[in-house]
């Protein structure tokens, strides 16, 4: 059995991608805040949001992230408040596709997506070597 | 062997093909304007700037675009700012199908689509364009290189098929668009056309108004259109059939090839339209699981055939034609009977009684009416033809594979599925059902569209019982 952790450099990318996200919500904020001043109190809720997702949310949520690949199976682990197991064996899945932004391509990482009929489970962004190794074991069937 | 291909760079075509509409057409307006009147009334920069825009991103993706065939697994590389790569295993594959439109003929190309079960539901995973000597190479690796000896259809066959499965109003929303395009180019209205339209229907000289004239020749002018489109579309009609894969092949000016797994198809449908019930032929159909931007998962495998001959051809290839199991029937007696031709009487005392209304209040229009009672009456008669072969003649198996034998729509079918390839059986009573202890049965196989069948009026008992037989349920 091999279990894999998420890379540090994903939760880094996580953060960029919500501060990013952020910046973007605070900027229309505080432009409608000079509008209209009760958009104030939204724009503190909203930034304590903020903090919370980077400094707590995010932190938990991938370290809970744990991916087996056990013997005919894929199972992974997550969830902070609501813990999920997705189990998906070997003979239901159909495919696997890896996913790359820009961002995370300058960091050496790439995301995974397992497809079975009808159904999908996205993996956080992996190391691209680690990413590429995966799939290619899963298309050949190894274990 | 590891080999790699990229897209003809008619692809960029592909891509940016949504968007050609809202920006070419004003474009080509603007220039037609310039011919016309010698001046231009607006070629606005912003579209010229997006249209630009949209050229570059057509570009960069198909320079993104990477095709990788290794031994039996097919790498995908697809996206420019998104990048994405899929593995997938050719066994994984659920479809495979390769075109050949005019415009794909004229530039050497063959678009190329793959499709898995896991893809989204009415589209194609993955689209492309390969020039046609690559398109030969993947051809051989993914389709194999010999398909064996073909089942082929005569011309007339295919006639009869594409008349049958034509309709005017396939044909409305085929011209419709082309017209409508076509009009605005030449600066014309919708109005100026239907005007055209009511000059030539004056010119007919019959009992009916030229309203009547003008909706016939609109409704004869799409079926045409629709019949020709679906002639050429099925011409040539070849199948090959391997232990694995079902091949199909069709079109003179789009030439499609499209192949399956035997394992991808969830059922099976012969079925005759009212044009096929008059010569006595069928059509057989599969739905195959996972079949890309189809509108819907059906294959037609046998355009037209006596039943005898589909059965024989392909009994032995889908063993689930040969349905095991206790028939279950319609109970027998007039009250029954009168039960499936409820609707059917309703709406022919209806039809009667809206007749002789509006024939005595809109005297003037009195041969519109009477044209229009005649067509619904046909329409009806053919329903109450339906509903009485479907009381003499319904039947559902529940054995090792299932049966069912009814209507769909305005179709007769027989419907065969393999017993694991069924996603539910819904047993569903109204008040009256329950006086008769009768049931209304819903086969629905395991597919995306959900392909069913309806067979009314079983012993509600009976049916429950054969269900738990098969399925090994116990009470």
């Amino acid at each position: 059995m091999t279990e894999l952790k998420l890379p540090k450099k994903t939760l880094a990318l996580w953060k960029l991608r919500v501060t990013v996200f952020a910046v973007v919500f605070c900027g229309a904020f505080a432009y409608f805040c000079r509008v209209f001043p009760w958009f104030l109190p939204a724009l503190i809720v909203f930034i304590c949001l903020y903090g919370a997702i980077i400094f707590w949310y995010l932190p938990c949520l991938f370290k809970t992230y744990v991916i087996k690949y056990i013997n005919g199976a894929v199972v992974i682990e997550s969830g902070v408040f609501i813990k999920v197991t997705h189990i998906m064996p070997f003979s239901k899945m159909i495919y696997t596709e890896s996913i790359t932004s820009p961002l995370a391509r300058l960091m050496g990482l790439k995301a995974l997506s397992l497809k079975a009929a009808r159904s999908r489970i996205i993996i956080p962004e992996l190391y691209e070597s680690d990413t590429e190794k995966f799939m290619r074991a899963l298309a050949e069937g190894e274990q | 062997m590891r080999q790699e291909f990229k897209a003809h760079p008619l692809m960029i075509l592909t891509i940016i093909k949504p968007f050609l509409v809202i920006l070419i057409i004003p474009v080509l307006r603007g220039i037609i304007q310039y011919l016309q009147k010698g001046e231009v009334e607006r070629i606005l920069g912003v579209e010229t700037l997006l249209f630009t825009f949209i050229i570059l991103f057509g570009i960069l993706r198909w320079r993104a675009f990477q095709l990788v065939l290794d031994k039996q697994i097919v790498t995908v590389r697809d996206g420019v700012f998104i990048a994405r790569q899929a593995v997938i295993p050719i066994s994984g594959l659920s479809s495979i199908q390769s075109e050949q439109s005019p415009l794909d003929y004229l530039f050497r190309t063959v678009t190329f689509r793959i499709n898995t079960e896991a893809g989204s539901r009415e589209k194609t995973d993955y689209s492309f364009k390969l020039s046609r000597k690559d398109a030969h190479t993947v051809s051989e690796m993914l389709y194999g290189v010999k398909s064996g000896e073909p089942i082929r259809f005569s011309p007339v066959k295919i006639a009869i098929l594409s008349a049958a499965t034509s309709s005017a109003f396939a044909g409305i929303l085929l011209v419709v668009p082309v017209l409508n395009g076509a009009a605005k180019l030449a600066g014309m209205g919708v109005n100026e056309v239907l005007e055209q339209l009511n000059s030539v229907s004056q010119k007919f000289q019959t009992y009916f108004p030229p309203i009547v004239n003008t909706i016939t020749i609109i409704l004869l002018a799409s079926f045409i259109a629709s019949f020709i489109y679906s002639f050429f579309r099925y011409l040539k009609f070849r199948i090959f059939l391997n232990d694995s894969r079902i091949e199909v092949r069709s079109g003179l000016f789009v030439m499609l090839r499209t192949s399956f797994k035997k394992a991808s198809v969830n059922n099976v449908k012969i079925e005759q339209t009212p044009l096929m019930l008059l010569l006595k032929r069928y059509a057989m159909k599969v739905n195959v699981g996972g079949y890309g931007e189809a509108k819907s998962e059906s294959q037609v495998l046998v355009p037209c055939g006596r039943y005898k001959e589909i059965k024989e051809m392909f009994s032995d290839y889908f063993t689930f034609l040969k349905p095991s199991g206790t028939p279950l029937k319609s109970k027998v007696g007039a009250i029954h009977e009168n039960r499936y031709l409820f609707w059917a009487e309703l709406f022919a005392t209806v039809l009667i009684a809206a007749a002789f209304y509006f024939g005595i209040v809109f005297e003037e229009f009195l041969m519109l009416v009477l044209f229009v009672t005649f067509v619904l009456g046909v329409v009806i008669s053919y329903y109450s033809y339906l509903c009485h072969c479907e009381y003499k003649r319904c039947e559902v198996r529940f054995g090792n594979e299932v049966f069912a034998r009814g209507k769909k729509g305005i179709r007769k079918c027989r419907f065969y599925c393999p017993k694991d390839k069924v996603g539910e059986i819904k047993l569903y009573r109204y008040p009256v059902d329950t006086i008769f202890k009768t049931c209304n049965v819903r086969i629905i196989t395991r597919s995306e569209t959900a392909d069913n069948i309806v067979i009314r009026h079983l012993d509600f008992e009976d049916t429950k019982k054969e269900i738990f037989n098969c399925y090994g349920i116990t009470e």
